[in-house]
C-alpha cells in the first residue's frame, strides 16, 4: 500500500535578481508502507530540498511551485478514530483530501503541517550531530516531542517512553538527564533516531545519517534504523550522496542529478542493470559492495546551477554520451524492461517499475561497457574543453 | 542548577579581592596626583599655624604619604570609609544614603532594559532581514547616536513641562501630604521613577538589542532550531525556547560591560533628573578633592563590577550547561 | 538671628558668579569693629540707590509656606561642625548669638544679650597687650529653647566653655582670645568674659558666637561627628526647627512648629532700621528644595515652584525676571570684590611704580559694561561700596565709587579702548608713583589721598627705559609693540627668565574673566610688557597660589568680607597671613608653609608696601569712630600701594516671587545670602 506519492513535484528558490532555482523539476515517486527507499544524488542535486519540502521544511525563499504530496495519513481533527480521513473531509472540496484517504501535504497551511510534523513524518535532519539543543537535557528533547503531539500523555510517562526510546537505541536509559555535549557522536545520531520514533510516524526521512561518522559506526547506524523498520513498520526515506549506503539499505531508490530524477526503480534493478550514463558514473566514483578492487573513477566536471535552467537534458554537459537530441530537452522516464527487452524507447507509466531518463536507453549495452573505461570519462572531458 | 564548585569560587573571590585592593592603590595613587588638596577648605585666615596643623592631623594629612596609604587600605579592609571632609559626615552614611537610589533608578532601568533589548533583538534577529527588521533597527540605531542626556531633556520638557503628567526630579514627594505607609511610598517611587526610567530605556534597550540580533541570526541556522521546527513545535516555541536561549549568552556578557556604561551615564542623568544619587556626588568629590568620598564612590563602583562579574558566571552555567566553572582543578 | 557674616566663618567658593569669576570666601574674616550708626550720609552712587527699601506695609497676614530653592545641598546642619554657607540658611534659624548686627548700618544690636560694656584690665596678656573684661547680661525673659526648655544664663556660661574646650575651626580665630567666660560677681552683670588683648570688634565676634543648649550637647565628646537631626535637633534659640530634613533634596524649617517663647523679633532697635519689620517670622514654614544644577534651580524658579533662591541669579536671566509677572529683582551690593593680585616678590612686581601701571592698562569699561552689562561697579577700595563706615570716602565731600581720588588707577585710553601707551611709558621713565599727593598722572588729574594717608612708597624702586623688542612673546604679540620694557637696563625675560605670566581659568568655566585677560595682556604688551598668560582650574590655581605662591598675577574674588574691615583687613593684607619666603629659604621651611594663607601677594612683608601698623591699630582700637577712621586709612593705603587691584564689585539681583510675597528688604549686601535670614524673618503673604 503506497504511503507517499510525489507527483510532479517542482520546488523553487527564489533568488532577489527574480530569477528562480529549480531546485526540483517535476520530481515524481511513491513509497510503499514498510519500505525503504533512497535518494541518492551529487550535493546540490535537490534531494535534501525534496525531503525537506514533503513538511513545508524549506528555507525562507524556497517554494512549491507545482505538484502534490500524496499522503496516506491526514490531521489529527480531519480523521476518525483509526486515523483515517472522514468521509465529510474528503467530500469537502475546499480540504486537499481525495478520496483514497489520502492528503496532499503541499497544500496544508504551516499551521496544520506541523501537526504531521514528527507525529507522521519524521525527520532526521544532515547535521543530527549537532541537531540537539546544547542547553536542554537530551530526554527532555526527546519529551518535548511527546507532548507536543500527544498532549494527553502525562510528562512522567513521557519521560518513561524517552528512556524507553534511548534504550532501544542502545543508550543507557539514565543518559536521558544527560545533555547533548556529554554524548559521543554516534550517541547523538542514536538519540536522534530514538527522538525520531518518539511519535511512531509512518515515514521516517534520514537525511545523510551516516556522513561525518566513521565507517564501523555508520554501519551500526544502518543496522539501527533496519532494526528500527522491522520493530515499527515505519517506512523510511534515506537521503545520501553515497550510493554505497543505498545499496547497503534501500529497498527501492530514484537517482537525482540536477533537480530531476534521472533513473528510479527496485535497488537490485538499478545496480544490476543500470539504465543511465549518470548512475553508471556515479557508481563509479564510489567503492561498492560488489568490486573491491574497481579504480574510482569520478565524473568529470560540476553539477549545473540551476538557475533558470534550459530545455536540454540536465546531464548533458557532463555526459560522454551526449547527443544532439539531448540538447533540446530533457529526456522523458524511458522503461528500462522494455527499452532492454524490445529494444524501444517507450515511456514508463509505472512508477514502481525501473525507468530511466535517457535517450540513449536503446543503447544500453554499449554504453554500460564504455563507462567501465576511465577514459570515456577523462577524454570527453578534455575534448569539451 | 550551578555547577560552579567551591573551590573555583574561593579561586574566584580571592581574585576579585586582589583585583580590589590593585584599584585601590590605584584610586589612592590618581586621587592624589592630582593638585589641591580639600583641606583648602577647611583652613581660614584667623588660623594660626598649629591650628592648621591641627587640622591636617585630624584628616591624617601631616604624615608621609605612605603611611597615609598603609593606613587607608587597613582602613578598607575594616570596613572604615572615614569622614567626609566636604560632606562633614561619615562617608558610610552617605553611601548608605545614596546608594539605594542609584541602584533602584539604574537598577530598574537595566532589568527594563534587558528585557525590551533581547525582545526586540530576538525578533529582529528571527526576521532578519525583513521590512520590519529594517525600519525598527535604523530607527534604534538613530536613537542609539543620540546623546541620553538630550533624550531626557525632551522627555522633560514634553511629558513634564508640556504635558504636566510625570514629575522631573526628586525620588520622593518632598513635602509629602499623605500619610507614609509602605504602598504610598511605593507608589510616590514609581510616581517619581516613572519619567527617569522611560528616558534612560527609551535607548538603553538599544545595546542588548544589539548584541542579541545577530546571535540570534546566527542561531537560526543551527541544526537544533531545523529539528525544533521538524519536531512540529510552533514558531514561537522555536524562537523562544529553542533559539533565544541559546543567543542570550553573549547578551549577558554585554550586561556587565553596559553596567560600566550605565554608572558611566549615572553622573549626568541623575543630575538632569536631581536624582540624589552616587553619581551627583562623584564630580564634586573629584572636583573638591574629597579623597574619603571619592574613593569610597570609586570602590563601590569597582565592588559593583566585581559582584557582577561573578554574578555572571553563575547566570552562564544557568544558561549554557556546557560552561563549567572549576572542576577538574 | 545668626547672621551669616557677624558670627560665622563661612568660606565659599562660588565659581561663575558675576564679577569675580572664582571667588574665594574668606574664613573667619567676621568683623572686628563696632557700631557703625554714624553712616548715613554718603551720597547716592550713580548705579544703584543705597538708602534701603522703606517699610511697605504694616498690615500683615500671617502664615503660609515660602517656598526656598538651593542649587547646592547643605554639608550638614551641625552649626560648629560645617563651614557651609547652605548649612547656614538653615542653621541662622536655628540659633542666635549674644548680639546681632543690622543689614543697613552694620550696627551691632542687643539680641541674646540684652547690655554689654568692655574694662581693660591692668594685668597684661602674654602679648604684651592688655587684658580686657567684658561683663554682659543675657535676656532669659521671654526666650526660651526651641524645644521648649528653659533658658539660663548658665547654658550661656557653659556653651562658651564648651566652644573654647572644643575649638571648632570654623570659630577658632573668634576663640582664641578668650581667656574664659563664667557667670559674674557682679550684682549688675550676669556673667564675664577675659580677653588676652583688646579688639575692637569684640561685641560682633566674641560675642556674637553661636549658643549651644546645655542639655543637647552636654556629653558630646566630638563635636564634629555629632548630628544634631538624629538627635532631637538641632536646639538653638532661633525662631525655627527643622521638622523634615532630607540634606539632598529636602529641608523644611517651621516656625508653627516651635516650642515656646521667641521674642528676639520684638526688640526695639529694629523699629528704628528703616526697612526691618519688627515681630516676624510670619510665615508658618520655609521649605528648602535641593536642586542638582543652577539651571534647575533657575527653571524651578520660573516655573514657581519657588518662591525665591539663594544668592542671586544669572546676569544672563535677570531680563527675564524683569519680564515675568509677579517676579521681581530685589536689589544688593557686593560683600567683597574681584580682583587681580600681584606677587610682591617678584621684580619689577615689586615696584609701586610698574604695579600702579597695570591698573592703568586694565580697562574698566568694557570689563563692567560690556563683559558684565553693567551688573557690575568699577572697582577701587578693597572694602565693597555698602560697607560705608569702611570706606575712604566716609568723612569726606568725594562721592562714592566715583570721586577723583578713587580713580587714581583708572584705564587710561587714548582713544576709546585704547590703552595710552605713550603716557603710561612716560610714566614709568619718569619714575612717578602716586602716593598719597596730589598730581596730574598720566593726563587725569589726582587730588590726594582722602584719608590723607600716604603710600608706603614714596618713589620709585627701579629704573625703567623702553628699548627694542627682544623678547619672543612680544615678538610673536598681535600687538605689535614698538619698544620693550628694561628694568635697570634687563628686560623682564631676562630678570626673571621668562616672560611674566597671568593665571586664568579654562574659557568654559569663566567665559568673561577669560576675555577680559585677553585684552588686559594686549594692553600690557602693547606698553612693551613681556607676559603670557596661563590656563588652569580653579582648584590648582587655589594651590598654586594660595600654597605656593607661584605667580606674578593671578585673576580670584572674595565674598562675605566684614562691614567692619580689620578683620577682613587682617587676615587678606596683613603679613602675619603671608609666607616670608626669603626667611624660609635662609632659616628652613618651617616659615614657608604648604597651607594656603590668604596674603599670597607677601603685602607686608616689605617695608615699602606694608599697612600691618595701621591693620593691627585698627584692630586693637576699641573706640568704633576711631577704629573706623584708622580702618579707612588702611584701606586707602593698601589702594595706594597696589598691590591688589580691585577690578569691581558685583551688583546682586535677588529673584523673588512678589505676587505672593511681600516684606523683603533690598538695598543691603548679599541680600539673598548673607542677609537671608533677616528676609525669612520679614516676608509675608500679600
Amino acid at each position: 500500500m503506497t504511503l507517499l506519492e510525489v507527483n510532479d513535484l517542482s520546488i523553487r528558490y527564489a533568488v532577489d535578481d527574480g530569477s528562480s532555482v529549480h531546485a526540483t523539476d517535476d520530481v515524481s515517486f511513491s513509497v510503499e508502507r514498510g519500505e525503504t527507499y533512497g535518494l541518492v544524488g551529487e550535493s546540490g542535486c535537490g534531494k535534501t530540498t525534496l525531503a525537506k519540502s514533503l513538511v513545508h521544511l524549506l528555507d525562507d525563499n524556497g517554494y512549491v511551485e507545482n505538484g502534490n504530496v500524496w499522503f496516506d495519513g491526514t490531521l489529527p481533527q480531519w480523521s476518525d478514530e483509526q486515523g483515517d480521513a472522514t468521509q465529510s473531509v474528503i467530500d469537502d472540496p475546499d480540504k486537499p483530501v481525495r478520496a483514497d484517504g489520502k492528503t496532499d501535504l503541499a497544500a496544508l497551511t504551516n499551521a496544520q503541517i506541523r501537526d504531521i510534523r514528527w507525529r507522521d513524518i519524521a525527520i532526521i535532519p544532515q547535521s543530527a550531530m549537532n541537531a540537539l539543543n546544547p542547553v536542554y537535557k537530551v530526554g527532555d528533547q526527546i519529551v518535548e516531542a511527546i507532548l507536543r503531539h500527544e498532549p494527553e500523555t502525562t510528562a512522567d510517562e513521557a519521560h518513561e517512553r524517552a528512556r524507553d526510546l534511548l534504550e532501544r537505541v542502545g543508550i543507557e536509559p539514565d543518559r536521558a538527564d544527560d545533555y547533548a555535549h556529554q554524548f559521543s557522536g554516534g550517541m547523538k545520531q542514536r538519540a536522534v533516531i530514538a527522538m525520531a520514533m518518539a511519535c511512531s510516524p509512518d515515514l521516517l526521512i534520514a537525511d545523510e545519517p551516516t556522513t561525518a561518522l566513521d565507517v564501523i559506526i555508520q554501519d551500526r547506524i544502518l543496522e539501527e534504523l533496519e532494526k528500527l523498520q522491522e520493530e515499527f513498520g515505519v517506512s523510511i526515506l534515506v537521503i545520501s550522496h553515497d550510493i554505497s549506503v543505498m545499496a547497503e539499505i534501500c529497498d527501492r531508490m530514484a537517482v537525482m542529478y540536477g533537480g530531476k530524477v534521472m533513473e528510479s526503480g527496485p535497488k537490485d534493478e538499478i545496480f544490476g542493470e543500470t539504465a543511465n550514463p549518470y548512475t553508471l558514473g556515479l557508481k563509479n566514483s564510489f567503492p561498492t559492495i560488489t568490486s573491491a578492487d574497481q579504480d574510482l573513477v569520478s565524473i568529470p566536471g560540476t553539477p549545473p546551477t540551476l538557475r533558470d535552467p534550459d530545455d536540454g537534458c540536465r546531464f548533458r554537459d557532463r555526459c560522454p554520451f551526449a547527443i544532439e537530441e539531448c540538447h533540446a530537452s530533457h529526456p522523458p522516464m524511458y522503461d528500462v524492461e522494455a527499452a532492454e527487452s524490445l529494444g524501444r524507447s517507450e515511456e514508463g507509466t509505472d512508477e514502481r517499475a525501473h525507468r530511466s531518463a535517457c535517450y540513449r536507453i536503446d543503447e544500453l549495452e554499449q554504453l554500460r561497457t564504455d563507462a567501465i573505461e576511465e577514459s570515456t570519462w577523462t577524454e570527453q572531458r578534455i575534448e569539451s574543453r | 542548577m550551578t555547577r560552579i564548585s567551591g573551590k573555583y569560587l574561593a579561586k574566584r573571590i580571592v581574585v576579585s579581592y586582589l583585583t580590589l585592593l590593585v584599584i585601590m592603590s590605584l584610586l589612592f595613587v590618581l586621587l592624589r596626583s592630582m593638585p589641591g588638596s580639600f583641606i583648602t577648605s577647611m583652613i581660614s585666615s584667623g588660623m594660626t599655624a598649629e591650628q592648621i596643623e591641627r587640622i591636617r592631623e585630624t584628616w591624617g594629612l601631616n604624615e608621609p604619604l605612605w603611611k597615609q596609604y598603609v593606613q587607608f587600605m587597613i582602613n578598607y579592609q575594616t570596613g572604615n570609609f572615614g569622614r567626609s571632609p566636604t560632606y562633614n559626615a561619615q562617608v558610610w552614611d552617605l553611601i548608605v544614603r545614596r546608594m539605594p537610589r542609584t541602584l533602584v533608578l539604574f537598577g530598574s532601568t537595566f532589568i527594563i532594559g534587558f528585557i525590551i533589548g533581547p525582545l526586540v533583538g530576538m525578533y529582529l534577529g528571527w526576521w532578519r532581514g525583513s521590512t520590519k527588521d529594517k525600519s525598527i533597527f535604523s530607527t534604534s540605531l538613530l536613537l542609539y547616536s543620540m546623546p541620553s542626556f538630550w533624550i531626557s531633556w525632551l522627555f522633560i520638557w514634553v511629558i513634564n513641562y508640556e504635558l504636566d503628567w510625570l514629575p522631573s526630579a526628586y525620588m520622593f514627594t518632598q513635602f509629602p501630604e499623605f500619610e507614609w505607609t509602605a504602598f504610598t511610598v511605593m507608589r510616590d517611587v514609581l510616581y517619581h521613577i516613572a519619567l527617569p526610567v522611560m528616558s534612560l530605556t527609551f535607548i538603553g534597550w538599544v545595546g542588548s538589542m544589539l548584541i542579541m540580533r545577530p546571535t540570534m541570526n546566527q542561531v537560526t541556522d543551527e541544526g537544533y532550531v531545523f529539528l525544533a521546527r521538524a519536531k512540529g513545535l510552533s514558531e514561537r516555541t522555536v524562537m523562544v525556547k529553542h533559539a533565544a536561549r541559546n543567543a542570550l549568552i553573549p547578551v549577558a556578557t554585554g550586561a556587565v560591560v553596559s553596567l560600566a556604561f550605565l554608572i558611566d551615564g549615572s553622573v549626568i542623568i541623575e543630575n538632569v533628573f536631581n536624582w540624589p544619587g552616587m553619581g551627583q556626588i562623584i564630580v564634586s568629590a573629584v572636583l573638591n578633592r574629597d579623597f574619603p568620598v571619592a574613593q569610597a564612590v570609586f570602590f563601590m563602583l569597582a565592588l559593583l563590577i566585581v559582584v557582577m562579574r561573578l554574578l555572571t558566571d553563575v547566570v552562564y552555567t544557568y544558561l549554557d550547561p556546557r560552561i563549567k566553572f572549576g572542576e577538574g582543578e | 538671628m545668626l547672621d551669616n557674616q557677624s558670627g560665622s566663618s563661612r568660606r565659599r567658593f562660588l565659581q561663575g558668579t558675576g564679577v569675580a569669576a572664582v571667588s574665594a570666601g574668606l574664613a573667619g574674616c567676621s568683623g572686628n569693629g563696632g557700631q557703625s550708626t554714624e553712616t548715613t550720609s554718603a551720597a547716592p552712587t550713580t548705579t544703584a540707590d543705597q538708602t534701603p527699601t522703606e517699610r511697605q506695609n504694616t498690615d500683615i497676614t500671617e502664615g503660609g509656606i515660602f517656598n526656598f530653592g538651593m542649587g547646592t545641598a547643605p554639608k550638614g546642619i551641625n552649626v560648629l561642625a560645617t563651614s557651609s554657607a547652605y548649612s547656614g540658611v538653615i542653621t541662622d534659624q536655628i540659633y542666635e548669638a549674644g548680639t546681632t548686627i543690622d543689614p543697613v548700618n552694620f550696627g551691632v544690636h542687643p539680641n541674646v544679650f540684652t547690655d554689654w560694656d568692655f574694662t581693660e584690665l591692668d594685668e597684661t596678656g602674654d602679648n604684651d597687650q592688655p587684658n580686657v573684661r567684658i561683663q554682659f547680661n543675657v535676656r532669659t525673659d521671654g526666650l526660651t529653647w526651641n524645644d521648649g526648655t528653659e533658658f539660663t544664663v548658665d547654658d550661656v556660661v557653659w556653651s562658651y566653655n564648651y566652644l573654647l574646650e572644643q575649638m571648632p575651626g570654623g570659630f577658632t580665630a573668634s576663640l582664641s582670645p578668650i581667656k574664659s567666660v563664667s557667670t559674674s560677681d557682679s550684682a549688675d552683670w550676669d556673667a564675664k568674659m577675659i580677653l588676652n588683648k583688646p579688639i575692637g570688634t569684640y561685641d560682633s565676634t566674641q560675642l556674637a558666637l553661636p549658643i549651644l543648649p546645655k542639655h543637647k550637647w552636654e556629653g558630646v565628646s566630638d563635636f564634629k561627628t555629632y548630628e544634631p537631626y538624629k538627635n532631637g535637633g538641632p536646639v538653638g534659640l532661633g525662631p525655627g526647627v527643622v521638622t523634615r530634613y532630607e540634606p539632598d533634596t529636602a529641608i523644611e524649617i517651621s516656625y508653627a512648629d516651635r516650642s515656646g517663647e521667641y521674642n528676639l523679633s520684638e526688640l526695639s532697635w529694629r523699629e528704628e532700621i528703616p526697612g526691618l519689620i519688627t515681630g516676624g517670622p510670619f510665615v508658618d514654614a520655609i521649605r528648602i528644595r535641593v536642586y542638582s544644577s543652577t539651571s534647575a534651580l533657575t527653571q524651578a524658579f520660573f516655573e514657581g515652584q519657588i518662591d525665591s533662591m539663594y544668592s542671586g541669579i544669572r546676569t544672563s536671566r535677570i531680563q527675564d525676571v524683569k519680564d515675568a509677572q509677579g517676579k521681581m529683582l530685589i536689589d544688593g551690593f557686593d560683600t567683597g570684590y574681584g580682583h587681580y593680585s600681584f606677587n610682591l616678590r617678584k621684580t619689577p612686581l615689586d615696584d609701586a611704580t610698574f604695579r600702579q601701571i597695570l591698573g592703568f592698562a586694565f580697562d574698566d569699561i568694557y570689563w563692567t559694561e560690556r563683559l558684565q552689562r553693567g551688573y557690575a561697579q568699577e572697582g577701587d577700595f578693597v572694602m565693597p561700596p555698602g560697607y560705608k563706615a569702611v570706606r575712604p570716602e566716609t568723612g569726606s565731600d568725594q562721592q562714592l565709587l566715583s570721586g577723583p581720588s578713587t580713580q587714581a588707577f583708572h584705564f587710561r585710553q587714548s582713544s576709546p579702548g585704547v590703552p595710552d601707551v605713550a603716557g603710561i611709558r612716560k610714566f614709568l621713565t619718569e619714575g612717578k608713583v602716586i602716593n598719597g599727593s596730589q598730581g596730574t598722572f598720566v593726563g587725569q588729574e589726582y587730588p590726594g589721598s582722602l584719608t590723607g594717608v600716604e603710600g608706603s612708597q614714596g618713589e620709585t624702586k627701579h629704573q625703567y627705559t623702553f628699548g627694542s623688542v627682544q623678547s619672543t612673546v612680544l615678538k610673536e604679540s598681535d600687538q605689535n609693540p614698538d619698544k620693550e620694557i628694561r628694568v635697570n637696563g634687563k628686560t623682564i625675560t631676562e630678570i626673571n627668565g621668562g616672560p611674566m605670566t597671568m593665571y586664568v581659568y579654562p574659557a568654559k568655566d569663566s567665559p568673561q574673566t577669560a576675555k577680559m585677560v585677553e585684552n588686559y595682556i594686549g594692553a600690557l604688551q602693547s606698553i612693551g610688557i613681556p607676559i603670557n598668560r596661563q590656563v588652569m582650574s580653579f582648584n590648582t590655581m587655589l594651590t598654586k597660589v594660595y600654597a605656593e605662591e607661584d605667580f606674578d598675577i593671578f585673576p580670584m574674588g572674595w565674598v562675605n568680607l566684614s562691614p567692619f574691615a580689620t578683620n577682613t583687613l587682617y587676615s587678606l593684607f596683613h603679613s602675619d597671613n603671608a609666607d616670608d619666603h626669603s626667611v624660609a629659604e635662609s632659616e628652613g621651611a618651617k616659615k614657608n608653609t604648604g597651607t594656603l594663607l590668604n596674603n599670597p601677594m607677601g603685602y607686608g612683608l616689605f617695608d615699602d608696601a606694608s599697612a600691618d601698623e595701621l591693620i593691627s591699630e585698627a584692630q586693637t582700637t576699641m573706640d568704633t569712630q576711631q577704629r573706623n577712621q584708622v580702618a579707612r586709612r588702611a584701606v586707602e593705603r593698601i589702594y595706594l600701594d597696589f598691590p591688589t587691584m580691585v577690578t569691581s564689585y558685583d551688583v546682586t539681583k535677588w529673584p523673588v516671587n512678589s505676587a505672593d510675597w511681600k516684606g523683603f528688604i533690598g538695598n543691603i549686601p548679599g541680600p539673598g545670602s548673607t542677609y537671608l535670614g533677616t528676609q525669612f524673618l520679614q516676608v509675608n503673604q500679600k
